[in-house]
């Protein structure tokens, strides 16, 4: 099948009441979470994920990825309007987002990021299209120690290049692979670290790890805090449109920003937010408007937020075609994927036709939604921030436990759920990332399933895991990522070189 | 009296209610009954399970819920049914594997033989078949037995884990016919191992069902042989090998169900007699075919003589396993 | 709002030496796994790559914290906020705990009272009303609607 005959069997896929309704409550569900405080799109998608579990799988997935992009569309409402990011990947619209506000542009700013959004999620989506059956084709190649390179490199890297200290991205990470390995492991049915309790043979659930990290441990945060609500000014439709001078101007924004995001999406790491840095240090350093970003240049809001929005579209990519999520929101789709029984990897472009296009071909559908939904909509978002703690915390929190509960009709997960909050609490607390912790405990068992076929495919030969070129080719790719602050500092003390990268230095 | 004594009156003449009302057969079912699948939702133990749930309601004449209660090999939904009230109104599928198996590894389990639990039916097998890729050298079982004797620890078989009913039913094979095939344990579900094989980077794998027949029809993997007794009618050109081959292996993935023990023998006949019956609609037939499944309505004392007979060979065929490794410094 | 700061370098002391002591007993009950062989690898081998990884970040933020500047600071609650987080996991406890007895439907709106009683300045008449108006329809709609086995409790 090409991709367009590819496209057009996905979206025969996606027009069936079903699905579109899917996409429509995705969209939608994004986009309330988004706009909330308190619930970033990991913890929403993990909230949600139980319902989707009554869904047909393609359904599911539709809803899952709706709720994801339409996270990314909705966080940027928060920053521009009250100077609070809804997600980290919005941190950048703030600084210029909100002085626009203040100099009473709130209506055209939305406008623009609603449109720059559309623009970076449906050419992110082309992009997405056309390049993950070669990805897929590529990845049959692979085997056991291909994969194991792929999964503990990309784990690497993200620990490396989250921000932080090392030890703030190797702890959580570590940590994450150690929680992994509680219960029964699958190779020889061995109980592990289960201290004689059968229950804890299924091993921790992936929705309870996520929403304590993320959720309950962020309004744990909020409590503390109580931090006074903003109540942010009503925006009327009629100042929804932005003049001709800031169209005009966010043409280039939007380009740039849709290239960064589309490559950084398919990379191990926070892609969404890395990507918004670097597409606002990029309109920084090339824009004929530079000296304007960050006194409120329209600039500053158009690239980083086309650009998250390319990135998640495009960080797709690696989980549909090679069943690897490089992200903490992707494993969760991997998760539903398995919990279907859809096996996750290459095969699933030839299996199951249906959920890769349809996926595909509805995030086009979904990203058109999108765009329906926020610019009339608008103010119902808006409305949304006035909602006050006490009637905000209580659903969510209740909401919280419901879905934990449900995914495995288990007691222990919601106990575990609390644990797990306070682990969160605390590590966020001192600037520990989070999401090699959630990553670590998705690619875990992969690098270690993978670890062992190899080993048990090879009759014992350890050299299975450095004769293979592609296996090869991907360490020493691993190894260059990793090493980049060493290389910096290496060109810049014996040659004097001074080289910048701006992305990497102060991501969330 | 006060209130809180007319309240704890309530409550002791709810409990000793609760507690004599006996279990009626002929207004069993009188309410819903909850049937545990030891499994998620996906993979073929969950679609069989409730086929089976939604032909067992119209001849039970009752309504049922489906409950998946997965992990732990399958005992942790075991362990929920084996410990319910027995009344009829928990029951569940039975797992060869989880009932036979675990309980000789893992004496945390709530059951340790077929006495701790009811076998309401046999309700179907899944037989393996071993799988080689469609242009491989070895066309019939035999060359490939020959080529295993020749090169002994050389030829591997994907299999689903360690000591799973796939790998038990390969050492089995190794045990009956003298050769040492080796097992390569795929943990990402079936179609992982056919993709090895696909690929190249194994020689054989045991298959089971819809997937890998879809496969074999598509003209990617050929079927050597049969692990079970009589045709299978999904490859029926395909020889059995304990029938065809005269090698004792033949160990099936197995699915019976079950109830907590000391149900009354009322409800148990009235359940076993209609469960008897949806195995036996043209449904569930359909469903079978379609599926890969071989559909074998047992009664109970059948059924429970089939899983001790199962239990025996296991603990013949892991203690030639234990000794083995031991021989070999393994 | 009332913080303390503390040394951010304390914090990272801390938590690398808690996670030393969680390597280390993780890495021995490792050790009691089956190892395997190089052909058949057991279960206790990634368990040993992962305690490894553990100790190893454990140490660093030791190291880190070692190094860090004094001045570096890490905000604490206390005082009035630290009250309010301590009763908001308080309250979540319990709600846990009255889950099993009460089932959904009690144990959510107790939680919920206890919660808005001390988030808002509403009167107890008002924050019932808007417990059991807010906690009824998600009862209904997770239990009955889309069929959530929720634990039902001793009552119901």
């Amino acid at each position: 099948m090409t991709a367009v005959e590819g496209l057009g069997f996905g979206l025969s896929v996606v027009f069936t009441l079903q699905n579109l309704l899917a996409a429509l409550i995705g969209a939608f569900l994004g986009t309330a979470i988004g706009v909330l405080p308190g619930l970033g799109p990991v913890a929403g998608v993990a909230l949600l994920l139980p319902i989707t579990f009554s869904l047909d799988p393609t359904a599911g997935l539709i809803m899952m990825a709706g709720i994801y992009y339409g996270s990314q569309y909705g966080s940027s409402t928060t920053a521009i309007l009250i100077n609070m990011p809804g997600e980290s990947t919005s941190v950048m619209t703030c600084i210029d987002g909100y002085k626009l506000t203040k100099k009473g542009r709130a209506g055209g700013v939305l406008s623009i990021v609603a449109l720059g959004s559309f623009i970076g999620g449906t050419v992110s989506v082309v992009g997405v299209m056309l390049f993950s059956p070669i990805m897929a084709d590529f990845g049959i190649l692979f085997g056991p120690a291909e994969f194991f390179a792929l999964t503990a490199g990309g784990l690497l890297i993200l620990s490396r290049i989250s921000g932080g200290s090392f030890a703030a991205g190797i702890l959580p990470m570590a940590l994450g692979l150690v929680i992994s390995t509680i219960g029964e492991e699958p190779v020889t049915a061995q109980n592990r670290f289960t201290f004689g309790f059968n229950n804890m043979r299924q091993g921790i659930e992936l929705v309870a790890l996520v929403v304590g990290l993320y959720g309950v441990a962020e309004i744990m945060d909020m409590v503390e805090k109580l931090r006074r609500q903003m109540k942010p000014q009503p925006v009327s439709l009629r100042e929804m449109l932005p003049t001709r001078e800031e169209m005009r101007r966010s043409w280039a924004p939007y380009g740039r920003g849709t290239i960064i995001g589309f490559v950084f999406g398919m990379l191990p790491g926070p892609s969404a937010t890395l990507s918004s840095f670097a597409s606002y240090k990029l309109e920084k350093s090339v824009s004929k408007y530079r000296h304007e970003i960050g006194e409120g240049a329209i600039e500053g809001v158009a690239g980083p937020e086309t650009a998250n929005n390319a990135a998640a579209t495009s960080g797709m990519a690696p989980l549909l075609a090679l069943g690897i999520p490089f992200g903490a929101t992707t494993a969760l789709m991997l998760a539903a994927l398995m919990v279907h029984g859809i096996e996750p990897g290459p095969l699933l472009l030839t299996n199951h036709p249906d959920i890769f296009w349809g996926v595909i071909a509805s995030m086009l559908i979904g990203n058109v939604m999108l765009l329906v939904l926020n610019i009339p909509l608008i103010s119902i978002w808006v409305s949304l921030l006035r909602i006050p703690y006490h009637i905000f915390l209580p659903m969510i929190l209740v909401l919280v436990v419901i879905g934990s509960y449900s995914v495995r009709n288990s007691m222990l997960d919601v106990y575990l759920l609390l644990i797990l909050s306070g682990v969160g609490y605390i590590l966020r607390k001192f600037d520990f990332q989070l999401a090699p912790m959630v990553v670590g405990f998705v690619l875990g068992p992969l690098m270690e399933k993978h670890m062992r076929e190899a080993l048990f495919m090879s009759l014992g030969d350890i050299s299975v895991f450095y004769t293979s070129p592609i296996a090869v080719g991907i360490w020493i790719a691993v190894l260059l990522i990793v090493t980049i602050g060493l290389q910096r500092a290496l060109l810049e003390r014996v040659f004097g070189i001074k080289i910048r990268t701006p992305a990497f230095d102060n991501a969330d | 009296m006060t209130i809180k004594k007319y309240f704890m009156a309530g409550i002791a003449a709810a409990l000793t209610l609760a507690v004599a009302a006996p279990v009626q057969a002929q207004d069993y079912p009188s309410r819903d009954i909850t049937f545990i699948v030891p499994f998620n939702p996906g993979g073929s133990s969950d679609p069989l399970s409730r086929a089976f749930a939604a032909q067992l309601e119209k001849t039970l004449k009752g309504n049922i819920n489906v409950e998946n209660r997965a992990g732990g090999s399958a005992t942790i939904g075991t362990n929920l049914v084996v410990t319910a009230a027995p009344d009829g109104y928990t029951i569940g599928l039975g797992d060869s594997a989880a009932l036979i198996y675990q309980p000789m590894v893992n004496k945390n389990l709530e059951y340790n033989s077929t006495d701790d639990y009811t076998v309401i039916t046999k309700l179907a097998d899944v037989p393996g078949m071993l799988v080689v890729k469609a242009d491989a050298k070895w066309n019939t079982f035999e060359e490939f037995l020959e080529d295993a004797r020749k090169n002994p620890g050389k030829l591997r078989a994907g299999v689903s884990g360690v000591r799973s009913i796939s790998d038990l039913v390969v050492q089995q094979l190794n045990r009956a016919a003298d050769v040492d095939i080796a097992t390569v344990p795929f943990t990402g579900g079936g179609g992982e191992a056919l993709l090895a094989v696909m690929g190249g980077r194994i020689e054989a794998a045991i298959g089971y069902g819809g997937n890998t027949i879809a496969q074999v029809n598509a003209g990617k993997l050929k079927v050597l042989a049969v692990f079970a007794k009589g045709d299978y009618p999904p490859v029926p050109d395909a020889i059995s090998v304990p029938d065809d081959a005269g090698f004792a292996a033949y160990i099936p993935a197995s699915y019976t169900i079950i109830a907590p023990k000391d149900l009354p023998k009322d409800v148990l006949d009235k359940l076993a007699a209609a469960s008897k019956e949806a195995i036996e609609t043209p449904e569930m037939k359909e469903f079978a075919a379609k599926s890969g499944f071989v559909l074998d309505p047992k009664g109970p004392d059948d059924a429970r003589a089939e899983l001790k007979d199962l239990s025996v060979e296991m603990t013949g065929l892991l203690k030639w396993m234990d000794e083995k490794e031991a021989k070999a410094g393994k | 709002m009332t913080v303390a700061s503390i040394q951010k370098r304390r914090s990272y002391l801390v938590i690398g030496g808690v996670g030393i002591f969680l390597a280390a007993g993780y890495l021995s009950l490792s050790l009691q796994l089956p190892m395997g062989h190089l052909n058949s690898p057991g279960a206790a081998i990634f368990p040993l790559i992962a305690g490894s990884l553990l100790l190893i970040g454990s140490i660093s933020a030791v190291w880190e914290g070692w190094r860090m500047e004094p001045t570096e600071t890490a905000e604490l609650p206390i005082g009035d906020d630290l009250w309010r987080l301590l009763a908001l996991i308080a309250a979540l406890i319990g709600y846990l705990i009255a889950l099993s007895w009460l089932g959904q439907l009690i144990a959510s709106i107790l939680f919920c009272i206890v919660l808005m009683k001390m988030l808002s300045k509403l009167s107890l008449v008002g924050i019932v009303i808007r417990s059991v108006i807010m906690m009824v329809p998600v009862y209904y709609i997770f239990v009955h609607l889309l069929g959530l086995p929720m634990p039902r409790g001793i009552f119901l």
